[in-house]
């Protein structure tokens, strides 16, 4: 089935995708400031793990004006950048001041001394001091860094067995848990746990677009930066695409030996292979004719602002203190 | 597989780091001089696919599932270069994005899942495609180049984490490979499957990867090294992980750690179990040089007889 529809695809050429979105498509309705707008809108996705703006009620803030503007691109928006379009004073720095700040304050994280507990304490008051003023739902933060999750569980399975030579432990029937297993444990537990909790308020306080042009002038090789800007693009298109036909399998009762499941994946890749393939060259074609010569050129170049250098001073101010705090 | 930041000690994220920085770096100066600006497109939309794609799931065993990883597709289909930058690109959007995978443990995650699985997928590849001129000895690379490219990431995995001091590598590495052969066999049959869908409908796919190239056997040789060089020794230091961590950060921050290490003395006191361990840690990646070298070798020995 899935190779006769690839098959179709070639024949039909580039037009097949087109025809496909249109079918789907439902005109979506909603007033807003007055005026009616009308947008396309997707069938939304139950096993969606990153759901479209449409399923989300934006929080009302000032930024409406400004996002009502994007919110009829043709980029889907991720998980990640709900909130990205919210009016605070996290929101309003530069990105190369949050990535190179947040980043420098994982490392530190990072490398803090296990039983160091105060300065744990003193990083956890910190980040939730920038959340508290970044305006995002703290539900939403805490949801997300539940990603690290299994990580930490198959760490913690491995406390019991791990044996050192302090003597003493805490036995607990057959299991003995080894007090240096436990500090392992618990040192990864915080370590992950505070890391992970500023990545998300970086990615969450920071429009890509924003954060790409951050990372370009950070000199990061610009492969990279054509790259990332078309996974974003494109990644949340060929998701969809594989999603129907992922519905349209399961729906036609899918589930037989386990390598007749493996084979019919495979099939599935293989043709959404085919299709990013020739997705690429009309890509290539319409980027030739709009004029492109290897370079990606962007408006509204970035300036650091005096709030900016405000931030960076309170934040070295406040990682030193952190540093000079005997505990 | 993507490992969160706090779980390697700083020798294994900064050490990682640097080699994935160096050989990405190489890799996206040799892409932005090779590549022609219709690579850009190609790359970038089959980096969007490969990221879209790792969310099929498919069953395993027991109940539990495995997603695809496409490193060895990519490698394959796209030249190993290529390949290594497209996973490095998905993998920094996961870990900036998606918080999935550390920052600091970014360098680690990108050796494995980036560097050496399509690369030890690639040589695999190249290697065996020519043993037989047929679309079995086809079938065959394909299947256990990207069958290896998952087992070798979850090695590296392993010993990384193992090389931090989190867990003892004795048990961890053996749960670890047999899991990822059960789970590579599924993305070996998968990649199977799209390079046998592509054979049919548009065999001219194979011809986008560059020609290979001898530069790449002498990295993937060298990466090999790193692994047996470097990571098995310090894997030996396990029984006293904790204080090995401690007395590294000790001399990172400037004696800090001080009050905190009762003994500067490594804990001598299991000798064999030590033994047992680096024995472990190193089994596997003697395995791997072996069979790399064997597959080499009959590959040449077979060039040879036909010419």
């Amino acid at each position: 089935m899935v190779k006769k529809r690839t098959k179709k695809g070639i024949e039909k050429g580039g037009h097949t995708h087109l025809h496909k979105h249109e079918k789907e498509i439902h005109l979506h309705k909603h007033e807003h400031n007055g005026i009616v707008h009308v947008h396309p809108h997707f069938h939304p996705e139950e096993t969606h793990t990153h759901p479209h703006k449409h399923d989300v009620t934006v929080p009302p803030t000032l930024a409406h004006q400004h996002e009502h503007l994007e919110a009829h691109s043709h980029i889907h928006t991720y998980a990640f950048e709900r909130y990205a379009h919210l009016i605070s004073p996290i929101h309003a720095l530069d990105p190369r001041v949050k990535l190179i700040t947040f980043i420098f304050l994982v490392i530190l994280i990072v490398l803090t001394p296990h039983l160091y507990w105060f300065r744990f304490l003193a990083y956890f008051c910190l980040i939730f001091t920038l959340i508290f003023f970044s305006r995002l739902p703290l539900t939403f933060i805490i949801k997300r860094s539940l990603a690290i999750l299994p990580f930490i569980l198959i760490i913690g399975l491995f406390i019991p067995l791990s044996k050192g030579k302090i003597s003493g432990s805490y036995n607990l029937g057959f299991l003995s848990i080894n007090p240096k297993g436990l500090v392992i444990f618990l040192n990864i537990l915080i370590k992950s746990w505070l890391s992970i909790l500023v990545i998300i308020l970086l990615s969450a306080s920071t429009k890509f677009s924003l954060l790409l042009k951050g990372l370009e002038h950070l000199k990061i090789p610009a492969v990279f930066i054509s790259l990332l800007s078309f996974i974003y693009r494109f990644a949340s298109v060929i998701k969809d695409e594989i999603l129907r036909m992922k519905r349209a399998k399961d729906s036609r009762n899918f589930g037989d030996s386990r390598s007749y499941q493996l084979k019919m994946i495979g099939q599935m890749i293989g043709s959404f292979f085919i299709r990013s393939y020739e997705r690429s060259e009309r890509i290539y074609q319409a980027m030739i004719a709009r004029g492109f010569d290897e370079t990606i050129k962007t408006i509204d170049p970035l300036s650091l602002k005096w709030s900016d250098l405000a931030f960076s001073t309170i934040f070295l101010a406040s990682i030193i203190a952190i540093q000079l705090w005997r505990c | 597989m993507h490992i969160p930041d706090g779980f390697l000690d700083a020798k294994t994220w900064v050490s990682t780091g640097l080699v994935s920085i160096t050989t990405i770096g190489y890799a996206a100066k040799k892409a932005q001089k090779e590549l022609g600006e219709k690579q850009i497109p190609l790359m970038g939309v089959m980096a969007a696919f490969i990221f879209a794609a790792q969310m099929l799931n498919f069953p395993v065993a027991g109940g539990t599932s495995g997603h695809f990883v496409g490193a060895a597709l990519a490698a394959i289909f796209l030249g190993p270069w290529a390949a290594s930058l497209l996973m490095t690109t998905i993998l920094i959007i996961q870990s900036l994005l998606f918080a999935d995978g550390g920052v600091t443990a970014l360098g680690a995650n990108i050796l494995n899942m980036a560097i050496l699985a399509p690369f030890s997928a690639y040589w695999i590849y190249t290697s065996l495609k020519n043993l037989l001129p047929s679309r079995i000895s086809l079938s065959i690379a394909t299947f256990v180049a990207s069958w290896f490219s998952v087992l070798i990431s979850a090695i590296a995995c392993t010993l990384e984490l193992a090389t931090s001091g989190i867990a003892p590598v004795s048990l961890v590495l053996p749960a670890m490979a047999s899991w990822h052969t059960l789970i590579g066999l599924g993305e070996g049959l998968i990649t199977l499957t799209v390079a046998q869908l592509i054979l049919k409908v548009r065999p001219d796919l194979f011809k986008i990867a560059p020609k290979p190239d001898y530069k790449i056997l002498v990295a993937g040789l060298l990466i090999s090294l790193f692994l047996a060089g470097i990571l098995s020794p310090f894997a030996s230091t396990l029984p006293d992980g904790l204080e090995r961590v401690a007395i590294n950060l000790g001399f990172l921050k400037l004696g800090e750690g001080r009050h905190l290490v009762k003994s500067p003395i490594p804990d001598y006191a299991f000798p064999k179990l030590e033994n047992e361990q680096m024995a472990t840690a190193l089994a596997g990646v003697i395995g791997t040089l072996v069979t790399i070298i064997l597959i080499y070798g009959l590959t040449l020995a077979i060039k040879k007889k036909k010419a």
